[in-house]
């Protein structure tokens, strides 16, 4: 591609480069970070959360505190392990703030709030119903897991980390983290082949 | 290895990060073992189902939402943080400007609405007048909204908000 239009060249630059021409004044710069991580983060903390609208909120305060304290980064640890880091953080406040119930005070509803949830723009046909009724029990059993481990499995199973950098992020051992992704799959599969979303692992061969 | 052994060490051999002795346990168990056998292919389909879930886009809102939040720092920078130059950082001071315009248009419009007036289905925030000094590729309206609000962007002008918004739960509409 070439590189006019107004992102011409920047596109190119990693993201610590990118980091530093925001520092320096180019907010362009930033528009290209934000562009570049939006839809992960977005998946990540949407999987974590399975609010959509809630999910938008933290991946937007995300960034704007990546913004705030982009003259602070330090290449100490990978730009996205350090956005990631952020992102879920917040999500975990989040959830703690929706579990002491300050959304049911101003009558939340979840199955009304879904059906004003934004569409998405992919094509429906009728063949796609199955599916859609596994994707949403799908993701009732990732928001039945401890925090914890629903953490590590979306960054590893969703996002496609490597332990290493998941590690890193929730600020663990690498032992721990495998741990409780082991245990994060375990516990999901449990449920979906209760659920009958999944091969029963009980049946004879 | 036992079958609880062998469930313990189940993702790192999925996930290729068994050492080799481990492995060869592992191996062995699994030829004797039908039940780890189908865990472990249950196990596999759920990763692959886990990594083909849809994807979810961002609203059309979110750009907007996200550069109202900037512009709004970028103001409390320049008021607060005068030793870093946030506020030079932004080439086009005028949405600055014009968002703050407009969320002074929006609270006055939303505080005129009389809880009398009889409920109209939505309210209409003009903005032409801003939009005009406004590049058309920096007309993204920001809009940021309690979850339970529904306001739609009918044209890269205008905005509607549904009456039962307009009683304080929006918290920023500037374009
Ligand atoms: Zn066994």
């Amino acid at each position: 591609m070439l590189m006019a239009g107004p992102n011409g060249g920047r596109l190119d630059r990693s993201d610590e480069e990118l980091l530093q021409d925001t520092v320096g004044g180019d907010l362009r710069a930033f528009d290209v970070i934000v562009r570049r991580y939006r839809d992960r983060l977005l998946n990540f903390v949407f999987r974590f959360l399975g609010d959509r609208t809630a999910a938008e909120d933290v991946v937007q305060e995300t960034f704007l505190r990546v913004f705030r304290k982009s003259g602070e980064y330090h290449a100490s640890a990978r730009f996205s392990t350090w956005l990631f880091t952020i992102a879920g953080n917040l999500a975990k406040s989040e959830l703690r703030r929706r579990k002491r119930g300050r959304f049911t005070s101003l009558g939340w509803n979840e199955e009304a709030e879904q059906h004003i949830e934004i569409p998405d723009d992919r094509p429906r046909p009728d063949a796609f119903a199955e599916t859609e009724i596994a994707t949403e029990a799908i993701q009732k059993a990732i928001e039945s897991l401890p925090p914890n481990h629903r953490q590590v499995v979306i960054l590893s199973d969703i996002q496609g980390m490597a332990y290493e950098e998941i590690a890193q992020i929730v600020g663990c051992p690498v032992g721990t983290v495998k741990s409780r992704i082991n245990r994060g799959r375990l516990r999901l599969q449990n449920k979906l082949e209760r659920l009958g979303y999944l091969p029963d692992s009980m049946e004879a061969e | 290895m036992t079958c609880k052994t062998c469930r313990k060490w189940m993702s790192e051999f999925l996930d290729g990060s068994l050492d080799v002795w481990r492995k060869r346990d592992f191996d062995e168990h699994l030829k004797g073992c039908p039940a780890c056998r189908n865990q472990l292919h249950t196990m596999q389909v759920l990763q692959k189902t886990l990594a083909h879930l849809p994807p979810i886009r961002p609203s059309s809102h979110f750009h907007f939402a996200l550069r109202a939040r900037l512009t709004e720092e970028l103001g409390r920078g320049k008021r607060f943080r005068s030793g870093f130059r946030l506020w030079g950082l932004y080439r086009r001071p005028i949405l600055v400007a014009a968002s703050l315009a407009l969320l002074i248009v929006s609270s006055i419009r939303l505080s005129r609405h009389e809880p009398t007036e009889p409920m109209r289905t939505s309210e209409r925030i003009v903005t032409h007048y801003i939009l005009e000094r406004i590049s058309p590729s920096d007309r993204s309206a920001s809009i940021s909204l309690n979850s339970d609000s529904n306001v739609q962007c009918a044209t890269p002008d205008t905005v509607f908000v549904p009456d039962q918004t307009v009683s304080g739960r929006i918290r920023t509409v500037s374009f």
